[in-house]
């Protein structure tokens, strides 16, 4: 008889596996529901082939390039930082004060 | 007991690291290294990041721009509080909400129908999103799923994957694909993506845990198209 699955508040069901699998990972379950999981994850070929297939996910997702920045537009940023420095830094640090100009820049 | 700072939302986040402490010196005193720096490490991410808010590129980029100039002018109240990355985002993301509130008025009708279908995701079945092997109605596991790991690299991340993966994180609710943007494209920790987003982080794992249902579900039917 499977004492694990039988006594009340023991052992995870495959459903609340699912459920709490970002919990997991994110370490974040009571070292007790973690243990609860692992033992799971243990003898349930679904669960952890599941668990897996997020982990896949994660990584895939992580593999999405950035998009590249063009030229002008780094130039445009740049452009916009010097006018901020040239007027009146010191005035600009005190009081988040910008010129007008600086806003122009960003209108295209 | 301490001060509220403006850049202190009470999350858990790495404040500033030393390393950032003498950026932002550095950009106080107005050093074009400095700001060099800086968006060569976070325009990229930020312009990305604020499409998920945003119906076109063009907007993201003109928001991401509103957003350097805002935290130029915001720099001398940045006390350090939380980490420069996380201020940065978090002034990002209230542009881009207020840009949309009033985008919202001007916009073309297909541009609107597809910002709304984004925000209206989160009714979205739970049990659609359950694995093909899994069955709801005995909470059991009809077959174990597929070992995907086992798959060659070529197939896994190739082109073609990795698109079908960013077109589904382009199709979730706007919270949902900001929350899975940072954490597994930036791979931020869910202490800064709570402080950048300003939401708990019960709400960050519900909402990570839908999107990346969401992108195993749409690999599912890559890897697998006769799973489903
Ligand atoms: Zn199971």
């Amino acid at each position: 008889m499977n004492s694990q699955m039988s006594r009340a508040g023991q052992g995870f069901t495959c459903h609340e596996v699912i459920r709490l699998v970002t919990d997991y990972l994110d370490q974040v379950m009571p070292a007790a529901d973690r243990a609860r999981f692992e033992a799971h994850l243990q003898g349930c070929d679904g669960c952890d082939g599941y668990l897996e297939q997020i982990r896949t996910a994660i990584r895939v997702t992580g593999h999405v390039p950035p998009e590249t920045l063009p030229p002008e537009a780094r130039e445009r940023l740049l452009d916009a930082f010097r006018e901020w420095k040239t007027a009146e830094p010191a005035k600009a640090g005190r009081n988040g004060w910008l010129p007008g100009k600086l806003r122009q820049l960003f209108k295209r | 007991m301490g001060p509220e700072e403006s850049d202190h939302t009470g999350a858990k986040a790495q404040p500033a690291r030393d390393g950032e402490t003498s950026l932002v010196d550095r950009l106080r005193e107005g050093d074009e290294g400095a700001f060099v720096e800086l968006i060569d490490r976070y325009q990229a991410p930020l312009e990305r990041f604020l499409r998920n808010y945003l119906p076109s590129p063009d907007l993201a980029e003109d928001v991401a721009q509103e957003t350097w100039v805002a935290m130029l002018q915001a720099l001398p109240r940045f006390e350090g509080r939380s980490s420069l990355k996380t201020w940065i985002f978090r002034i990002g993301a209230n542009r881009a909400q207020a840009r949309m509130r009033r985008e919202r008025r001007t916009l073309s009708f297909s541009a609107l129908k597809s910002a709304m279908t984004r925000d209206d995701d989160e009714s979205a079945d739970i049990e659609q999103l359950l694995p093909s092997a899994f069955s709801a109605e005995t909470g059991m596991w009809a077959a174990p799923p597929a070992r995907w790991e086992d798959q060659p690299e070529t197939k896994l991340l190739s082109d073609e994957t990795v698109r079908h993966v960013r077109e589904t994180i382009e199709q979730l609710s706007t919270m949902q694909a900001a929350v899975i943007t940072l954490r597994d494209m930036e791979h931020w920790t869910a202490p800064e993506v709570c402080e950048a987003l300003e939401i708990s982080e019960a709400n960050q794992r519900v909402l990570l845990h839908r999107a990346r249902m969401k992108v195993r579900k749409a690999l599912e039917s890559q890897l697998e198209p006769d799973a489903s």
